[in-house]
Order: C-alpha cells, then sequence, then structure tokens
C-alpha cells in the first residue's frame, strides 16, 4: 500500500491551494484597476504573504474576524455603494474583491472554501467578460485544474468525520517538509492521468464551445460594460502635447485583419476625431447638436449618405477591426468606406461632416468592427451644409455671420487674441506675397515653410510665451511636434480664410508577418489637418509634420509609397496570440458556426468524391482485366493473386485445425472447475448432516441455507475462488457443529 | 454494479425474466440506455449536493448572460463548466466500476462488547483509482443508518479492509445490512449512490454480567482419581482426533500433528469433580419482568462461560428441550446462539424434565436480580447493580 497524505497534510494543501486560487482572482481583478494600482500590490501582497507565512495569519484568534474584520467590511462595502451608486459595477467588484481577500485570510470550512470558490471564478469570469483580453485564457486555464484539485481536497476531507470543525495544525509547517512529503506520496502515473484528465477537459470545452448553439437575444446586461477614461489626446478637447504624450507609449491600440498585405498601399490615416474649434490654445469638438452630431442605434452603416467610396474602390474586401479599450470612445477609421458593421447593436454618436464614428462611453474592453470597401483618398467630399455656408462666407451673407460660432464656420474661426493674429497675418503675407493662391498652392507653401523653419521634436521650444502658444512657437519656435506643425497649419490657413479642422488619430503601423494582419500602437498616434478646397469642395489632408511624405503637394498625397515595419520575434508572436484569440475566440458566431460545418460538409464530400473515383478506378481496373483476362500477363497475375489467397486460407485453416487440436489433447475431459468440485463435496457432506435426526431447527435451517449457496457455486454462474471462498467458509464452520 | 454474491443469491430464481437467457441481455439501445440516465433505477441514485447545485445554478447564470450579451468569453466559461460536469460524471462512473466489496460479520458479537465487521474491498481496475467511498450500513440493532469511509484512496489492483464498529445494546439475531455504497468523487457536485441490500446475520448473545458462585468448588465432587468415558479435561488420554475450530491450543498434541502433518487434539477424559448442568426456565409467570429475564439470559451466559472454562459444564437444556451436552467451544457458541433468541415462554412445558445431581436451576430474586440454585437449594445470585 503506498504512502498517504495525513488529514492535517491534506487541510495545509487545501489552504495553499486557496491562497493560490486567490491570487490569480486577484491577478484578474487588476486587470479592471478598481482599487488603483497601490492598493491592487497592496491586497495581492498581503495575500501572498498569507500564502508563505501561514502560521502568521492562523496566529489570528477568529474572534477578531468576526468582530472586527466582518463589521469593518461592511461598512465599507456599504459606504461605496452609497458613494458609487451610480455604477453598479465598480463597487460591485471592489465588494468581490474584499470578500475573497477576507475569505483568503480568514479560516475556512467546506462552506467557506465554496464560497471562496464561487467568488474567485466570479470575479475571473468577470473580469474577462469586461476586458474580453487573452489575459482570461490564461487565468482560466491555470485556475481550473487548481481548482479541480481543491475541489477534490475538499470532496476528500468530506468523508472524513473529523473535518467538520478541523483546525489545521501549523506548528511543525515547512515548505520544504510539506513539498517532500507531496514528492514523495505523488504517484507519477496518477499526476500524467490527471494532466490527460484535464487535457481532456479543455477538448471537451472547445467542443462544447464550438457546437453550443447560438442565437442571439440582442439585449446587454448594463453591469457587464464598464466604462473608463479616454487617452487625453482623442477626447473631445485636445490640449497640447496630448497625443505627443501617446507616442510614447509602445502598446498596441489597434489590430486590423486586412485582406491581404497589398491592400495597404500607402500610408494609411486612421482618423479618430476632427476638431473644428479653436480655444485658449485647446482645439475642440463643438458641442452643438442636430444634424452635427446625432445619436443612433445602429448595427451597420451603409457609408455616409453624401460621400459614397468611388466605384473603383469597391473590391468586396473586409477589413476587421479591433480596437483595445480605454484609447477613446471614437473609432478609427477611413475616412471613406462603403459599409461599416457591428457585433450587435450599439448606440453611437454619429457626426457626418467630420466622418466620425463614435460610441457611447470610452470602452474598458476590445471593440471590433469590420468595414467593406474602404478608399485611401487624400481627399475627402465636403457635405453640402459645409459647401453651402462656406459658399455664403465667401460671398459675405449676412446671416452667416449669427452662425460663426457653429459648424462649420467654426473651421475659419481663429479664437485669437488681436496681437497673435496681427503675427499670422504677418507671416501669411509673406508666403503668399498678398496674391490668391489655391488651396493646394497654400498649403504647399505652408509645409514647405513649416519644414524649413522648424524640426521635428517631441520636446519643442517656444511655446511658453506670453500669447498663443501656437503663435508664439511659430513665432519664436524652432523644434516642435506633429500637433503644433498641424495646429500652426490650421491657424495660418484660417487666419489666409481657408477653413481648416485638426484631426488626431493614427497614422502608419506595422507589419506582424507571424498571423499577417496590421498593428497600430499608440506611438502611432498623430495629428495633422484638413483643409477646404472650394474648387473641389473637398476636404484635403495635410500632414504638415516632417517625414510623414508631406512635402509632397498633398493632392497627390495618397499615392506616396508606404513600407511596413515589419514585427518578428518574441513579442510579434505573443500579439499574433492575441490576435488569434480575437479572430477564433472572441470574434466567433453563428457564422463561424455555419462555414464550420459547411467546411465539414465539403470535407466529407470531397472524401466521398476521392473514394467514388477510386471505386470507379478500380472498377474499370477489373473491367480491363476482365476483358483481357486472357492474355499471357492478366492470367499470370490473377493466377499468382489467387495462389496467394489460397495460400493465405491454408494458412489460416491449419492454423485454426492446429490450435483445435492442440486444445483438443491438452484437456482433461475429467477435469472439473476446482471451485465446482469443492462445491460438489460440501453438498455431499452438508446433505448427510441434513439427513441427521436429532438436528435442532436453527441448526436445520442454517444447513438448508448454505445448500443453497452451494447449490449455486456447483450449478449456478461460474465464479471466481474468491468468491466462493466465504461459501466455503461458511460450510466448514457450520460442518463442525454437532447435534 | 452488482455484488458477485447477489447474481449468486437468485440463481435458481425462476421468476427471474433473464432465467433461461444463457448470457444476461446488455441493453445497447440508445434511447433506453438514455432514458435510464434521467430516471435512473432504483439501485442507482444521483443526488445533487449544494455544491452541485451551485454549479447548476452559475451554469444557467452564466448561459443567461453569454445569449443576452452574445459574449465568448462566457460561452468559454460556460462551456468549461459543463465539461468539468461531464468530467465529474464519468470519473464517478468509474471510480464504482471493478470495485468488489463483501461484508464480514464480527466472530462474535455480545451485549456491551465492542466489535467490528469487515468490508473487503477491491479495486480491480488497472489505471483509476477509486476514491472517496462511503458505505451505508445498517444494524438491525441499532435502526440506525451508518456510513463507513473509504480515507484513503484505494489504489487500481489494490484491496483494504474497512471495520465497522458495533456496540450492540439488546440479544438476538440481527442482520447486517450492507444498504448501499455512496461517493461525491470528484468534486462533489453530484452524490452518487448504488444501492445493494446485501444482509448477512449475526447472533448477539446475552452481556456478560457479575454474579457470585463459587464456580471451582461448588457442586458434589466424585472420588479423586476417578474419570469418567467422556471428553473433559482430566490426565487420561481418551482419543486423539484432528483439531477443530474452538479446540484449545494447549491440548494440540505435537507429536501426532507432525506425524499426521495436520493439527491432532488430545481428547482427555474428565476426571475430578462432576459438572453442572444448567437448567433454564423461561416461563413468564417465573419472572417479573423483561428486566429481570435478561439477567437471567446473561447471568446463565455468563455462568456457562466460567464452567466450561473450568471443565464443569456437562450440559445445559432451556424449557423442555433436549439436553445440549458442551463439550467444545463450539457447542458453547451454539447455546448462546440459543439464548440470544430465548423469550418468555407462555406456553406450559410439554412434559417436566427429571431432576439430575448439580443440576443449576434458576429463579428471581428482588427486583430484578436471579438467584442460582444447587439441586434446589440456594447457592449464588446476580450481582446488585
Amino acid at each position: 500500500m503506498q504512502a498517504k497524505l495525513t488529514i492535517n497534510e491534506l487541510h495545509q494543501i487545501k489552504w495553499l491551494i486557496g491562497g493560490v486560487l486567490t491570487l490569480i482572482s486577484l491577478w484578474a481583478l487588476s486587470d479592471l484597476d478598481l482599487l488603483g494600482s497601490g492598493l491592487n500590490l497592496a491586497v495581492i501582497t498581503i495575500t501572498g504573504i498569507a500564502l508563505l507565512k501561514p502560521r502568521w495569519v492562523h496566529s489570528i484568534p477568529e474572534t477578531f474576524w468576526v468582530r472586527f474584520v466582518v463589521p469593518l467590511i461592511l461598512v465599507m462595502v456599504l459606504l461605496d455603494f452609497a458613494v458609487g451608486f451610480t455604477s453598479l459595477v465598480s463597487p460591485l467588484m471592489r465588494m468581490v474583491t474584499l470578500l475573497i481577500l477576507y475569505r483568503a485570510l480568514a479560516p475556512r470550512n467546506r462552506r467557506e472554501d465554496l464560497q471562496m470558490l464561487l467568488l474567485c471564478l466570479f470575479s475571473i469570469i468577470v473580469s474577462g467578460a469586461i476586458t474580453v483580453s487573452l489575459l482570461f485564457a490564461v487565468q482560466i486555464l491555470l485556475f481550473a485544474p487548481i481548482a479541480m484539485v481543491f475541489l477534490l481536497i475538499v470532496c476528500l476531507l468530506d468523508g472524513e468525520p473529523e473535518s467538520k470543525n478541523y483546525l489545521t495544525k501549523w506548528d511543525q509547517f515547512s515548505f520544504k517538509k510539506l513539498i517532500q512529503h507531496i514528492w514523495y506520496v505523488l504517484d507519477l502515473r496518477a499526476f500524467l492521468l490527471c494532466g490527460l484528465l484535464f487535457a481532456f477537459v479543455v477538448l471537451l470545452s472547445a467542443g462544447v464551445f464550438i457546437l453550443i448553439p447560438r442565437f442571439e437575444l440582442g439585449q446587454t446586461i448594463p453591469f457587464m460594460q464598464m466604462e473608463t477614461k479616454p487617452r487625453s489626446g482623442f477626447s473631445d478637447t485636445v490640449s497640447l502635447n496630448s497625443v505627443s504624450e501617446i507616442i510614447e507609449d509602445q502598446s498596441v491600440a489597434l489590430r486590423i485583419d486586412v485582406p491581404n498585405i497589398d491592400s495597404v498601399s500607402s500610408l494609411p490615416y486612421w482618423r479618430i476625431l476632427a476638431l473644428d474649434r479653436y480655444e485658449d490654445g485647446e482645439f475642440r469638438l463643438s458641442k452643438e447638436l442636430g444634424s452635427f452630431r446625432s445619436r443612433r442605434k445602429l448595427r451597420e452603416l451603409s457609408g455616409w449618405v453624401e460621400k459614397r467610396v468611388p466605384l473603383n474602390s469597391k473590391k468586396g474586401e473586409q477589413w476587421t477591426f479591433y480596437f483595445e479599450g480605454g484609447v477613446s470612445q471614437y473609432l478609427p477609421l477611413p475616412a471613406l468606406f462603403q459599409t461599416i458593421r457591428f457585433t450587435k447593436e450599439y448606440e453611437f454618436q454619429l457626426l457626418p461632416d467630420l466622418y466620425v464614428i463614435g460610441l457611447d462611453s470610452v470602452q474598458r474592453s476590445t471593440f471590433s468592427y469590420q468595414i467593406e470597401n474602404l478608399a485611401w483618398n487624400a481627399r475627402t467630399p465636403a457635405s453640402s451644409r459645409e459647401n453651402k455656408q462656406f459658399n455664403c462666407y465667401s460671398n459675405g451673407c449676412d446671416h452667416v455671420k449669427e452662425q460663426m460660432a457653429s459648424y462649420p464656420l467654426t473651421t475659419l474661426n481663429l479664437g485669437l487674441q488681436e496681437t497673435d493674429r496681427l503675427l499670422l497675418t504677418k507671416l501669411n503675407a509673406k508666403l503668399t506675397d498678398n496674391a490668391a493662391v489655391s488651396t493646394s498652392e497654400y498649403s504647399e507653401r505652408v509645409i514647405s515653410y513649416l519644414s524649413n523653419n522648424f524640426r521635428y521634436s517631441l520636446e519643442p521650444d517656444g511655446i511658453k510665451g506670453a500669447g498663443d502658444p501656437i503663435v508664439s512657437w511659430l513665432d519664436s519656435g524652432s523644434t516642435g511636434h506633429c500637433e503644433l506643425y498641424a495646429g500652426a497649419f490650421v491657424l495660418l490657413a484660417r487666419e489666409a480664410g481657408y477653413p481648416a479642422r485638426m484631426v488626431v488619430g493614427f497614422a502608419g503601423g506595422s507589419w506582424n508577418s507571424i498571423e499577417d494582419f496590421f498593428v497600430v500602437r499608440n506611438s502611432d498616434a498623430h495629428a495633422w489637418a484638413e483643409i477646404y478646397d472650394p474648387e473641389s469642395k473637398e476636404w484635403l489632408r495635410v500632414d504638415p509634420t516632417p517625414g510623414n511624405g508631406s512635402a509632397a503637394n498633398p493632392s497627390v498625397l495618397e499615392t506616396v509609397n508606404f513600407e511596413f515595419e515589419i514585427e518578428a520575434g518574441m513579442w510579434a508572436w505573443v500579439d499574433s496570440l492575441r490576435m488569434q484569440w480575437y479572430r477564433r475566440i472572441i470574434s466567433f458566431d453563428q457564422d463561424d458556426q455555419i462555414t464550420l460545418a459547411s467546411s465539414l460538409v465539403d470535407m466529407r464530400d470531397s472524401i466521398l468524391d476521392t473514394l467514388s473515383k477510386r471505386f470507379e478506378e478500380l472498377y474499370s481496373e477489373l473491367k480491363g482485366r476482365v476483358s483481357n483476362f486472357f492474355s499471357y500477363k492478366s492470367l499470370l497475375s490473377t493466377v499468382l493473386v489467387l495462389g496467394l489467397c489460397f495460400g493465405l486460407y491454408q494458412l489460416w485453416r491449419i492454423l485454426f485445425i492446429g490450435s483445435n487440436l492442440f486444445s483438443y489433447f491438452s484437456r482433461k475431459p475429467n477435469r472439473l472447475d476446482p471451485v465446482r468440485k469443492q462445491a460438489s463435496l460440501y453438498m455431499d457432506k452438508v446433505k448427510a448432516k441434513m439427513n441427521h435426526p436429532d438436528l435442532d431447527e436453527l441448526h436445520l435451517k442454517a444447513l438448508q441455507n448454505l445448500h443453497t449457496g452451494l447449490e449455486a457455486l456447483r450449478f449456478g454462474p461460474k465464479v471466481s475462488y474468491r468468491v466462493a471462498v466465504t461459501q466455503f467458509k461458511a460450510a466448514r464452520r457450520v460442518l463442525r457443529r454437532r447435534g | 454494479m452488482l455484488h458477485p454474491d447477489a447474481e449468486l443469491k437468485n440463481w435458481n430464481d425462476w421468476t427471474d425474466p433473464d432465467f433461461f437467457v444463457t448470457t444476461r441481455h446488455r441493453e445497447s439501445r440508445v434511447v433506453p440506455l438514455f432514458l435510464r440516465q434521467i430516471l435512473p433505477s432504483r439501485l442507482l441514485r444521483t443526488k445533487m449536493t449544494l455544491s452541485g447545485w451551485c454549479l447548476v445554478a452559475v451554469s444557467l447564470g452564466l448561459g443567461l448572460a453569454a445569449y443576452n450579451t452574445a459574449n465568448n468569453i462566457l460561452f468559454l466559461a460556460l462551456s468549461l463548466l459543463l465539461s468539468s460536469l461531464i468530467l465529474s460524471g464519468i470519473l464517478s462512473l468509474i471510480n464504482f466500476k471493478k470495485l468488489g466489496w463483501n461484508l464480514r460479520p464480527p466472530e462474535h458479537l455480545r451485549v456491551g462488547q465492542i466489535d467490528a465487521a469487515e468490508i473487503d474491498l477491491s479495486n480491480r481496475k488497472k489505471v483509476f483509482p477509486s476514491v472517496a467511498l462511503r458505505f451505508l450500513l445498517l444494524f438491525d440493532a441499532d435502526t440506525k443508518e451508518e456510513t463507513v469511509c473509504l480515507r484513503n484512496t484505494l489504489d487500481p489492483g489494490e484491496s483494504c479492509k474497512l471495520k465497522w464498529v458495533l456496540n450492540p445494546e439488546q440479544r438476538g439475531q440481527f442482520k447486517l445490512r450492507l444498504l448501499g455504497i455512496q461517493s461525491k468523487y470528484p468534486f462533489g457536485f453530484l452524490q452518487k449512490t448504488i444501492k445493494i441490500d446485501s444482509e448477512t446475520t449475526v447472533f448477539v448473545w446475552p452481556a456478560r454480567i457479575a454474579y457470585t458462585f463459587p464456580v471451582s468448588s461448588g457442586g458434589r465432587r466424585m472420588k479423586a482419581g476417578a474419570t469418567k468415558k467422556q471428553p473433559g479435561q482430566g490426565s487420561d488420554l481418551l482419543n486423539i482426533r484432528p483439531y477443530e475450530y474452538g479446540d484449545a491450543p494447549r491440548f494440540i498434541d505435537w507429536k501426532a500433528t507432525a506425524r499426521s502433518r495436520r493439527l491432532m487434539i488430545r481428547q482427555l477424559a474428565q476426571e475430578g469433580g462432576s459438572g453442572y448442568h444448567l437448567y433454564i426456565d423461561s416461563d413468564e409467570t417465573r419472572w417479573h419482568n423483561e428486566l429481570q429475564f435478561e439477567q437471567l439470559c446473561s447471568l446463565v451466559c455468563s455462568l456457562a462461560e466460567d464452567l466450561f472454562h473450568r471443565g464443569r459444564l456437562e450440559s445445559v437444556r432451556i424449557d423442555d428441550s433436549i439436553d445440549m451436552p458442551i463439550r467444545a467451544l463450539h457447542e458453547l457458541h451454539t447455546f448462546w446462539d440459543h439464548m440470544s433468541l430465548l423469550k418468555l415462554r407462555r406456553e406450559p412445558l410439554k412434559f417436566f424434565p427429571g431432576q439430575r445431581s448439580n443440576c443449576l436451576t434458576f429463579g428471581p430474586v428482588g427486583e430484578d436480580g436471579v438467584a442460582i440454585y444447587l439441586e434446589g437449594s440456594y447457592a449464588g445470585q446476580t450481582d446488585d447493580k
């Protein structure tokens, strides 16, 4: 018999496994960032210490937990709910964190163990559902086997009568001793078996996940969505330097499943937001509602009403975007597209004049959407409202002055002090020689001026003057970043009478060569400008920042070739795993199920086709042989095949007959099964004893019972000696009795 | 799974529909097998535990949330929970497979004395251990269901014995019943019970009590050196016979054993004093109450035991039955079996047994005491409690 773990050791292991489960769930909860990084770290540290030094935790008297900690948690939870009543999920998850911590530290019995397990499971699932992160897969794959072992230990201890209120002894505890004993007791075969069983569970889960019927109810559970704050550069108000701050972040902001690598032919500009208003050194988005900004519930949007994709761009290509949470509530989009689809119906903010689609709030989780047919134009058509207003403005209509505070005339509004304006006027005069120039020409001159007089740097100078920072930079700066370049272009253009707006988003990206998808990082954050061309009635994309191909004429910018940075190596592999996760798991839906089923049907059909072809070939071959049966070659091969078959048959026959003969000669005709033989002997003795005249009733009954049992052994189904031996023992016992 | 003995038990029951079938019919149709899972037979019960209900509730909640939100994370978690449930069912099924057990009653069971029945348990599986098994047992005398747990895992190919401690409080013939085997293995979601209902009968002998009676010295004595031609514990050799269960080891004749290569016993002639004959009268009118009658049974058994060990017990007789000579231990045990079943007699005796020398009879004394009479004269009694 193999050595086993003691009850106390099982209790110790159960406690330690509980600690590990708590750590995993706290790790999952830390992804939600509910407590702040400092408190998160503190909670994980406390649990870690409790795990490493269990004796310390168990030296705390139980009354401390009941009389002090429980009321404290209750008060904290009530206060938290009272203060943060507007959002349910944050206080709820904070409560769960506190309860998990309490259950991890306080003494536990079976009921508390199960409570802890449920809390941990709940926290991991909710965290995974909110963040939709690949970490969920890692956490659940770690959690599941450990939880199974935990439940197994709870089940083993449940059978122990003394384990109900068992107090685990930690006096002599040491990790070394426990691990040594576990190693001594551990059966490698059992360990492998557990591994195989877990692999079976994972495979089974995959099967269930694929096969589980899916029908969408189109509902949302409000508490399953958590809001967060956007990046400062991608909100309604963008202050100076906020986009540049994002550039320092190397994390992935957007993954795009592109049809093929050739689809990205030029430098891609992913517009997040266009900002029309400039005030106090900040670019803002106008607050006005109506046709400018509307809210709609959408599942699909077929392009912008007035801005269809040109027919030559309609290649039937599907682009799937996975936009990371916590970046912006506005979606990174190309200016023009044919159709955009979402996984379900969401409420969106639509700003058609700006080509902007925004969610209701900033999501914490990854948001995916699909675009069919997009265009990489540097020129995008202006709306009829814009054209009308700009036309009116240039013709000097009276009512236009009243609408200067609303879009699109805000794109002409400078929002500067007179001294700053004078400085811009002076600069414009220098650039245009006070002559009327076309929009393209003007843009080219400004870009040329900026690139000749300023250098790119993330640490700009000359912005801390007395007046407006951008004007100040134009006046006295020498280095600047994209926001200053774009901001300077916008202000100069507006001063010169060209409607212009600032656009923030991403420019460029890299190519993941492992999984073949396009990656846009936060470091690709960028700001550029759009200027209205009254001749073509279009908005021209102008990127005045040096190094982005902007030195060329903006009208031909779209033809500039773009070379990807190809990502490979370990981090690219990890990133490709994330992409797989989004592609295969997160985006898996009923259509995928149908595709999978149809591919299986196709596979079956192809196998059947192959088989039928093979049979046809065989048939034709056989037919050929039969028709040419009397040819020498055919006859010879037929005779050979028949001879081989006959030989095999004879061999089988010899073996069969031989085995029969062997068993015939080796049999012992008189030999009876030893159990039946023994039973027969005892039956005779019992029968003889039953005929004894002085037998009392009790004894006779015992003999009758015995006889029935022996009869069963003698004539009943064949049983092993191990089963029969008890009956034989009883027979001997009864037969020994006298009288 | 049925115990192998269960198949033997009803082997000749021709009312069994499968009696004339040479091989037992195994259900292989899908629908009946499926229905059997939903509506398990009387012999197989699966009950949801608290954690099982929790799992179901969590799965339902997850399923609802998953279908409402179309969130694949929730579908993934749901799949994992359902897979765990399936694994739990499979492991639970395997846990009972190829498991053999046999309930062995204790050799002797006496009121007030603790003894244990044994369950021989063997795991004939090749790969999987059997874990967390609980045997549901019932002792008729207690009428309270008890459980005996397998404390450790039973590795494949191994066997073990589980003790079922019995402390009977009343004499009689009782049944030790193995009602079923239960297990919550592996995760405690389901409690699976296999009903067995195998039983074995045991006699609970009357309790041993204290009494006053000169066992060694009392009664009439024969002349010193005189022997009788009946087996006893004297010095004259009567016979050499094969060993029988219950024989004292000191009577083993080692030379004869070596010669015949089997244990042989020296049978000596009875000598010295005459043995006692015990006569038990269970007449209802004689004994005041049940307690006093129980005292009688206990006294008779205790006295018989002491007399037997001193070689002074000749025979016993209960009411109008024939004399039971007590020459070996198994005869004494048979007498105790009778005593364990003895009840107050309502009917009159068919015939009155004649008076014998050295005959010990019993009569009531006090509220619930029992007196011992030697040839009608008071000779001792049970001690007061």
